[in-house]
């Protein structure tokens, strides 16, 4: 479903990504995990038609994002880092929304909509404004808006950055439910271990810009000699923190705090 | 012509759904 070869993303003289290569089979829940500024988001940026690589190739479902963008689209969807939601829309108009720009079938779109919001738990809430909702629920209706038109990948960037245990353990049993009900393939960054121990069936683990490691849960602990997979990534990332240059989100937030002092 | 319908509905709710631009809006002419 994903081919990824020699992938490449240069900003100035800073290689953020350095040809990585990989493939996510179809159906496959794939965990792509690594420090700050280990080149995750870039990468996810590249396979999702938003950043152009500097060197390699991509291929989603046959298609290079590069040159057929537009019906790359159209087969994922996408959770990002911060949330995306209009929170002046209730959660049944937000789904409509987009719906409608994705081009879901008229005839069909109801029907799927309440499928979904059904299906993560918030159906009752469909006519509540989304200001009003928790962390968690505004996640899970972000989710559920990226499954609504039937994509074949799903792409989440940290989806549960800030949300409490219950909150995260209930949303990857809906990711579970859902990719193996429609066979989506999921593609997903975390900095929660446990979290891709318990869902991922792949795992690969990138440091400055490069892929260390990847493989299933066993094999990952036997190449590290390790009981768990936060060990091993210890083990094969250092335990040294990392800095991380401030993206736009982060500058605009730092740009309103100055503005209310 | 059906996204730009959908931006603008998206729109006309966002401006029903706001006191302070309802109040602008009518307050400003009579000014």
């Amino acid at each position: 479903m994903i081919e990824v070869d020699d992938l490449a993303c240069k900003f100035g003289d800073f290689e953020a990504v350095k040809g990585i290569s990989f493939r996510v089979a179809p159906g496959e829940i794939f965990a792509f995990l690594g420090p700050n500024g280990a080149g995750k988001t870039t990468t996810i940026k590249m396979l999702t038609t938003l950043l152009k690589p500097t060197r390699g190739s991509i291929r989603i479902d046959g298609l290079n994002p590069t040159s057929h963008s537009s019906d790359v689209r159209r087969r994922f969807g996408i959770v990002f880092q911060d949330p995306s939601l209009d929170i002046v829309l209730t959660a049944m108009e937000n789904l409509q929304l987009h719906a409608a720009l994705y081009g879901v079938p008229r005839g069909q779109r109801h029907e799927r909509i309440e499928k979904l919001l059904r299906q993560f738990e918030l159906w009752e809430k469909r006519d509540q404004v989304t200001a009003t909702f928790s962390g968690g629920m505004k996640r899970r209706l972000e989710i559920a808006r990226g499954f609504l038109h039937t994509p074949k990948v799903l792409f989440l960037d940290e989806p549960t950055l800030g949300l409490d245990p219950q909150s995260r353990h209930q949303l990857w049993n809906h990711v579970r439910a859902v990719n193996q009900a429609e066979g989506v393939t999921v593609f997903l960054t975390t900095h929660y271990m446990d979290e891709a121990e318990r869902v991922a069936q792949r795992i690969a683990i990138v440091d400055h810009g490069s892929i260390v490691a990847m493989g299933t849960l066993a094999e990952l602990k036997a190449q590290t000699g390790t009981e768990s997979l936060e060990a091993a990534f210890l083990k094969l990332t250092g335990t040294t923190v990392r800095d991380e240059a401030a993206s736009s989100a982060d500058q605009m937030r730092q740009f309103m705090k100055a503005w209310r002092r | 012509m059906n996204a730009i319908y959908i931006l603008w509905l998206r729109s006309q709710k966002h401006f029903v759904r706001s006191k302070a631009q309802i109040v602008s809006s009518l307050g400003q002419p009579l000014l």
